[in-house]
C-alpha cells in the first residue's frame, strides 16, 4: 500500500505545542512541516524599552525546563554589549549552574519522555507500574540537577540570582557540601543512566548532518566558545548573523534557521558530543569508550546514549567546580553601561541558544533578537522524517506514527520555548 | 517528619494570560498569610510538582484548565479518587505536567493522602501578563473557597 492517509492528532512527550503535517503519496513523502508557534517573538518585542538589566529575568521565563540557558544567553550577550567577560570562581559558577539545568533537563526526557519509546510503552506511568525502581532514581537525579540550580540560582523555577557582571549572591564554601555528596550518588546514578541507555535497539537511520555547537579549547561547552561544524564553519558569536538566517514559511509561526553558504543544520547532544568528545572529563570518556560508543555520532536516535553522557558529565564536572572553589570576594563585578549591540550564545540542553540586544546609553534595549534551539533544529526534523519514512511506508499506521513521533523527540524539541502541544497528522494518499 | 501544614500550589505561566490563574489565586493566599497554609507556585513541570510536595499530608493545586464549559468555571476534583487526564490541563506546556504527575505517583504510591485540585477555566491562553476581568475574579472566588474550607485562622 503506497498511498494512505493517516491522522494523528496529538503528538505526547514533546515538551510544547505545535503541529506536525506528514503527507505520503506513492511511498514517498511528499511534504513535511512542522508547526510551531514561537514566543521568543513576543518576548523579543516584550523586551524593547525595557532596562538591559532585566532582560535575564524576562528571558527565564520564556521556557519552564531551560531558564538558565535563556539566563546565561542573556547575560553573555550583555556583557559582549559591555565589553566585558566573567572570569575565575564566578565564571566557574555560572558552569556550575548550567550543569545542574542540564542533568534535570536531560534526565526528564531521557526517562520520562523518551525511554518509553524505547521501551515500548505509551508513557512514563506505564513504564512505572514495570519499572518503579527507575523511576524513582530518575526522579532523584533530577532532583538534584534542581538542587543545583535553586542554590545557585536562588530558587528552582525562574530563577532570580543571575545578574549582568555575576550574582546577587554568591554561595559559602560550606553551603556546597551536601550538594556534592548528592552528586556523587548523582554521578553513579548517570553512569548508569548511560549503561541503561546503551542497552536500548535503535533504529538503522544515519544521515551526512552538519553539526554546529560551541567549541572551547578548554573546556566543554557551555558558555563559551566559538562556533563551529564538522564542515567548517568556526566563527564568533559576532558572526552569527552573517552566516545564519532565519526564513519565513508560511505554514509556521516560527521561523526556520538555516546556513546561509548551505543548509539546515543539527544542534545539540550529538552535535556538542561529535565536536567536543576530547573535552568531555575522563569518565565521561570512559563511560562511552567502556559502552563502545563511537567517537562519532550521525545517528539521531543515539541522542539518548549521549544526554546519559552529558548528564555524566554534568554531576561531574559540578564535582569538580565544587572541589576547587574559593567563595569570591564581591558576588559580580563592577562594569560601565555603553550603547553598543552585543551577541551571546550559550549551549542549552537542546542546543545553541543564541540571543542579540542592542542597547542605548541609558542602558534601554532597543532591539532583541532571540534563536532558540528548536527552531534551529525544526528544519532538520523535518528532513530527518522525509528520509526516515519511505523505508516503513508499509509498516502498519499506528506502528509509522510512533516511530515519526520518536524520531521527533530525538531532538527533544522544547516547544515550550514555542508553544503548547505537538499534534501529529501524517496523510497518506490511496 | 510530615508536615501538618497545608500546601497550596498554584501552577501556570504568568506571561500566557489565563493561565496564570493557579500562580494568581495561590498568590492572593499568600497575601492573607494563613497560619496553616504554606504556599508555593511552580510552573507545571511534572518530576517538580511531585517533589513539592513531599513531607506534606494534605495538598491544594490550583491550575488553570480547559474544558468545554465556560471561562470561570471553577472545577474541584478528588484527585486521590478521580482519574485526571492530561488533555484537562491541556494549557500544561510541559509534556510531563500536572496530570502526569499525579498519575506517576499514584502508580509508585507517592501521592499525599489528600490531595485536592482547584481548576480555573480559562478564557485566553495567548502571550499577555494580565488575566482576562472574569478569570481575575475567578482566581479571587478559588482563593476564597480555599481559605473558607481549609483556613484555620
Amino acid at each position: 500500500m503506497k498511498n494512505r492517509t493517516i491522522k494523528v492528532d496529538y503528538l505526547a512527550r514533546v515538551e510544547g505545542e505545535g503541529a506536525l503535517y506528514v503527507k505520503i503519496k506513492n511511498g514517498e513523502v511528499e511534504n513535511v512541516r512542522l508547526k510551531i508557534f514561537e514566543p521568543p517573538r513576543f518576548f523579543e518585542a516584550f523586551l524593547r524599552g525595557r532596562k538591559y538589566s532585566e532582560a535575564p529575568d524576562i528571558t527565564a521565563r520564556i521556557c519552564g525546563i531551560c531558564p538558565i540557558a535563556y539566563q546565561m544567553s542573556a547575560v553573555n550577550a550583555v556583557e559582549n554589549a559591555f565589553g566585558f567577560k566573567l572570569d575565575g570562581q564566578l565564571r566557574e559558577l555560572r558552569r556550575l549552574i548550567y550543569c545542574g539545568e542540564w542533568i534535570e533537563s536531560h534526565t526528564l526526557h531521557l526517562y520520562m519522555l523518551h525511554a518509553p519509546d524505547f521501551l515500548g510503552y505509551p508513557d512514563v506511568v506505564h513504564m512505572a507500574k514495570d519499572h518503579p525502581a527507575v523511576v524513582e532514581k530518575a526522579l532523584k537525579l533530577k532532583r538534584i540537577g534542581n538542587d543545583i540550580v535553586k542554590l545557585i540560582g536562588g530558587r528552582e523555577i525562574h530563577p532570580i540570582n543571575v545578574k549582568i557582571g555575576g550574582f546577587y549572591k554568591v554561595p559559602h564554601k560550606n553551603d556546597l557540601k551536601q550538594l556534592r555528596e548528592d552528586l556523587l550518588w548523582a554521578r553513579d546514578a548517570a553512569l548508569d543512566t548511560v549503561k541503561f541507555t546503551s542497552t536500548l535497539e535503535f533504529p538503522e537511520f544515519e544521515q551526512d548532518y552538519e553539526f554546529i555547537s560551541l567549541c572551547h579549547d578548554d573546556e566543554y561547552p557551555f558558555n563559551d566558545g566559538r562556533i563551529k561544524s564538522n564542515k567548517g564553519l568556526d566563527i564568533s558569536v559576532e558572526e552569527y548573523d552573517f552566516h545564519f538566517i532565519e526564513e519565513h514559511v508560511e505554514y509556521s509561526h516560527a521561523l526556520h534557521s538555516k546556513l546561509r553558504e548551505r543548509d539546515n543544520y543539527f544542534l545539540g547532544p550529538i552535535a556538542r558530543y561529535n565536536l567536543n568528545f576530547d573535552k568531555l572529563s575522563d569518565i565521561a570518556k570512559q563511560a562511552a569508550a567502556d559502552l563502545n560508543l563511537p567517537r562519532y555520532i550521525n545517528n539521531p536516535f543515539k541522542s539518548i546514549i549521549v544526554r546519559g553522557v552529558e548528564t555524566l558529565y554534568a554531576c561531574d564536572e559540578a564535582i569538580r567546580i565544587i572541589d576547587n572553589y574559593v567563595m569570591p570576594d564581591a558576588p559580580s563585578i563592577d562594569y560601565k553601561i555603553r550603547e553598543a549591540t552585543g551577541y551571546g550564545a550559550s549551549e542549552a540542553p537542546r542546543g545553541m541558544l543564541y540571543h542579540r540586544y542592542r542597547i542605548d546609553e541609558d542602558g534601554i534595549i532597543q532591539d532583541a533578537k532571540i534563536v532558540p534551539p528548536t527552531s534551529q533544529n525544526q528544519k532538520t526534523i523535518e528532513k530527518d522524517l522525509k528520509y526516515f519514512i519511505p523505508p516503513r511506508v508499509n509498516l502498519p499506521q499506528d506502528k509509522l506514527v510512533w516511530q515519526c513521533e520518536q524520531a521527533v523527540r530525538n531532538y527533544d524539541p522544547c516547544i515550550s520555548c514555542a508553544t503548547h502541544f505537538l499534534k501529529l497528522h501524517l496523510d497518506k494518499e490511496d | 517528619m510530615e508536615n501538618k501544614k497545608i500546601l497550596v500550589l498554584g501552577i501556570g505561566n504568568k506571561y500566557r494570560c489565563d493561565d496564570g490563574a493557579g500562580i494568581a489565586a495561590a498568590e492572593m493566599l499568600e497575601q492573607m498569610h494563613i497560619e496553616n497554609f504554606d504556599v508555593k507556585t511552580l510552573d507545571g513541570e511534572g518530576a517538580k510538582i511531585i517533589e513539592s510536595w513531599n513531607g506534606y499530608d494534605d495538598v491544594v493545586i490550583i491550575d488553570a484548565v480547559k474544558k468545554n464549559g465556560s471561562a470561570g468555571n471553577i472545577y474541584e476534583i478528588n484527585a486521590n479518587e478521580d482519574e485526571l487526564k492530561s488533555d484537562f490541563f491541556n494549557y500544561s506546556s510541559h509534556a510531563f505536567g500536572l496530570a502526569e504527575a499525579i498519575n506517576i505517583s499514584k502508580v509508585m504510591n507517592r501521592l499525599p493522602k489528600k490531595l485536592t485540585v482547584y481548576g480555573i477555566e480559562g478564557k485566553s491562553f495567548n502571550f499577555d501578563t494580565k488575566l482576562t476581568p472574569k478569570i481575575e475574579k475567578a482566581a479571587a472566588k478559588t482563593a476564597q473557597i480555599i481559605k473558607g474550607k481549609y483556613s484555620l485562622n
